[in-house]
């Protein structure tokens, strides 16, 4: 409770200490994982993306949203999408959410020419993706989504994402 | 309609005049994007190519412009008085050349419909992983000019 009180930058330099005793070793590695725990809550951009994939569900539950005759964004899509992006590891690099045309939302990955990847889930729960994994290497498919996350996603967005 | 206004002042500015019903590899094409969804950094996203499905005619399209022979301004001007509408507002447009639309294997169907410069891109396939990959890539040959207004 106490050190969750506490900001975490400030616990950073008591968790690294030159004490011997156990009770000290103890708490300079309860310490440690208090930093580390909030470190990567701090890191962890699956609620803002949680945030936006809601605020696409109120922009676009009208039909023509897109004033090209998109189809609307129902309710299911967004708790489908949003149970997908609670599953994907926060360690992966942060992505877009988007509306499409067809009432799916997806999340879209960003590297630039050649390297840019998307998966988009509706209302059936399976989730088609496409992916552009470096000059002429393209993987596309669709994985039914079961409560887990494919690997061949989390693969994807890896090897789109590695520096070059 | 389209042959009356086409020998008028503006319709000879907006090149409607000396229209071929030809299309060749080397022409430009726009695809006016009018969302904000459509852009993504310095380019033109998926999501403002992927086409929608036209029921009367049975299959997917995406609606664009061929834009041969018009310089920037012509094409600016062309969308506000053609494509733009009540609730619809051009945020910028997406840019390419119709050779990189056919070596995908699309089509591009020139049907002057609604306006004589109009054209569809068609062939999408039913399978939605097929139709995202077809616009990741048709997207990563586009270039994006934002709307200069």
């Amino acid at each position: 409770m106490i050190a969750q009180a506490i900001s975490w930058p400030f616990l950073s330099p008591l968790s690294h200490t030159n004490a011997t005793s156990a009770s000290a070793q103890d708490l300079a590695e309860l310490l440690r994982d208090v930093t580390e725990h909030q470190r990567r809550k701090a890191s962890d951009w699956r609620p803002d993306v949680r945030a936006r994939i809601e605020e696409i569900a109120v922009e676009c539950s009208v039909r023509d949203w897109d004033n090209y005759g998109a189809q609307r964004i129902s309710e299911v899509t967004k708790h489908n999408a949003q149970a997908f992006v609670d599953l994907l590891p926060p360690d992966l690099p942060e992505p877009q959410a988007a509306a499409d045309p067809d009432g799916e939302i997806s999340l879209y990955w960003d590297f630039g020419p050649d390297r840019m990847f998307t998966a988009s889930i509706g209302e059936s729960g399976a989730i088609s993706y496409a992916g552009i994994l470096g000059k002429g290497v393209k993987r596309h498919g669709q994985e039914p989504f079961r409560g887990d996350v494919a690997k061949i996603l989390v693969d994807s967005v890896r090897e789109v994402s590695r520096p070059r | 309609m389209w042959l009356r206004f086409s020998l008028t002042r503006l319709g000879r500015f907006l090149g409607l005049d000396n229209l071929s019903v030809d299309v060749s590899g080397s022409d430009d094409f726009t695809r006016f994007l009018v969302h904000k969804g459509h852009l993504r950094r310095n380019g033109v996203h998926l999501s403002g190519l992927l086409p929608k499905y036209n029921e009367q005619k049975n299959r997917w399209e995406t609606s664009s412009h061929r834009t041969g022979g018009l310089r920037s301004e012509q094409i600016w001007l062309f969308g506000y008085l053609y494509v733009e509408s009540e609730g619809r507002h051009i945020r910028a447009r997406g840019i390419g050349v119709v050779s990189s639309v056919t070596d995908l294997g699309f089509g591009f169907e020139v049907n002057g419909k609604p306006y004589p410069r109009h054209a569809d891109i068609i062939g999408w396939h039913d399978e939605k992983h097929q139709r995202q990959m077809k616009a990741l890539e048709l997207a990563n040959r586009m270039q994006r000019e934002m709307d200069p207004r």
